[in-house]
């Protein structure tokens, strides 16, 4: 892994995998995040490839996917902006999150386990993420003293046969090819 | 004009007994910055030699921009050799003078460009210069020129980091010009040349064992660096 800065935003690279996809969702993550905010300007393709010193096509391609996205808008002559609309990126945050849980819920029943042992292991993974809001700031050692966390976000038992639900978009595996 | 920036066809060379390239044939599409990537005595100085015009391989067929390679295909490719040197005596600025009376497509305003962001002195004499400055005074006069093929080889050879890193970013500015150039590269620093490649060639023994598009093959087989060790081994 390869850490590179492009002004207040940190890239995690890997060169074992295709780096667009890497850009790409990275700067999703930055987008859903709010780390680059509605209507904030985002650095060049010229300026990204530099700083990054990856191939611009690849950056550029990238941007292209943000933009078919919706995430982001170019003006001409001015450069390329986030969206101002937050309505927006609280879609496609939402997308994602339900994209990921139904992932998520597929991988997990694939692999035979019920629904009390997914609630069960959530629960666990809660409270060893120490209550952090997003949970991604759960790098504390686990606790002894597991606080009884309710999940607030228990889903009903009748979503249960999750993979049954017609998927917009079925996917092959965990990876994201767009 | 064709569309590929350069293409063999069942090239042959070899230098006494020893077959330096054997039946290559390869297509190498325009805009790419492309790895030519392989141990030594893989075939890669000589493939580039032989793009411009320096040596004559003994059979098959080669397509520089469309043509024949040769002086007429030269004045559109920008060339770094292996371990190039420059006039001792020259300064920055002379070089300059010198790229601008005699090189076909050098843009000073690139170079001046290119120097301030590759953090040379212009007063300083080759001569003088450390290698690292050196070999980034030879990147920064390959770069500056306009023409549709770049050739770089070993670029990166014998230089510090912080050089790498500068000469990398250099090369990167170069291809967000609008017409940007395709670019041939050799380096055996691939753990920092390769998020700068989009096309891969890869040399053994003088056969293309493998070539394809970089983030294809990243998906496929995974880093550069990784294909290399496992072909190599």
């Amino acid at each position: 892994m390869e850490e590179r800065r492009v002004g207040a935003l940190t890239f995690h690279l890997d060169w074992s995998q295709p780096l667009y996809e890497q850009i790409m969702q990275q700067m999703r993550q930055a987008i859903a995040k709010g780390e680059l905010g509605p209507g904030e300007k985002i650095p060049s393709v010229r300026e990204m490839a530099q700083s990054l010193r990856v191939n611009p096509n690849t950056v550029s391609h990238a941007y292209q996917q943000l933009e078919r996205d919706g995430l982001t808008e170019t003006r001409r002559g001015q450069g390329t902006f986030i969206t101002t609309s937050a309505a927006t990126i609280q879609r496609f945050r939402q997308d994602m999150a339900q994209r990921l849980t139904r992932e998520f819920l597929q991988q997990m029943f694939a692999y035979g386990l019920s629904w009390p042992d997914i609630v069960q292991l959530l629960e666990a993974a809660q409270s060893m993420a120490d209550g952090s809001p997003d949970g991604t700031q759960a790098r504390d050692a686990p606790r002894n003293d597991a606080p009884a966390v309710s999940p607030s976000a228990a889903p009903p038992a009748a979503a249960v046969p999750a993979c049954e639900e017609p998927s917009p978009k079925p996917r092959r595996g965990g990876h994201e090819h767009e | 004009m064709s569309e590929m920036a350069v293409s063999l066809h069942h090239v042959t060379k070899s230098y006494g007994r020893k077959q330096a390239l054997a039946d290559v044939s390869l297509a190498i599409p325009r805009g790419r910055v492309v790895g030519i990537l392989g141990p030594n005595g893989a075939g890669k100085s000589t493939l580039f030699r032989i793009l411009t015009g320096l040596v004559r391989p003994e059979a098959g067929e080669v397509r520089v921009l469309g043509e024949s390679p040769g002086w007429r295909t030269n004045r559109q490719v920008a060339y770094l050799p292996d371990r190039a040197r420059w006039y001792p005596d020259h300064t920055v600025a002379d070089a300059l003078r010198w790229a601008e009376t005699f090189l076909p497509g050098f843009h000073l305003d690139t170079a001046h460009r290119l120097a301030a962001l590759l953090r040379m002195d212009e007063h300083v004499r080759a001569g003088q210069m450390s290698r690292g400055q050196e070999a980034r005074l030879m990147l920064l006069m390959c770069l500056a020129r306009r023409v549709p093929l770049v050739v770089l080889d070993e670029p990166l050879a014998g230089i510090d980091a912080p050089s790498r890193a500068r000469i990398l970013e250099g090369i990167v500015s170069v291809l967000s010009e609008e017409e940007r150039p395709t670019v041939l590269l050799s380096t055996h620093e691939l753990y920092e040349a390769e998020p700068l490649l989009d096309y891969a060639v890869f040399l053994t023994g003088g056969r293309v064992v493998l070539a394809g598009d970089a983030e294809t093959l990243r998906r496929q087989h995974g880093s550069m660096r990784h294909i290399l060790e496992t072909l190599v081994t």
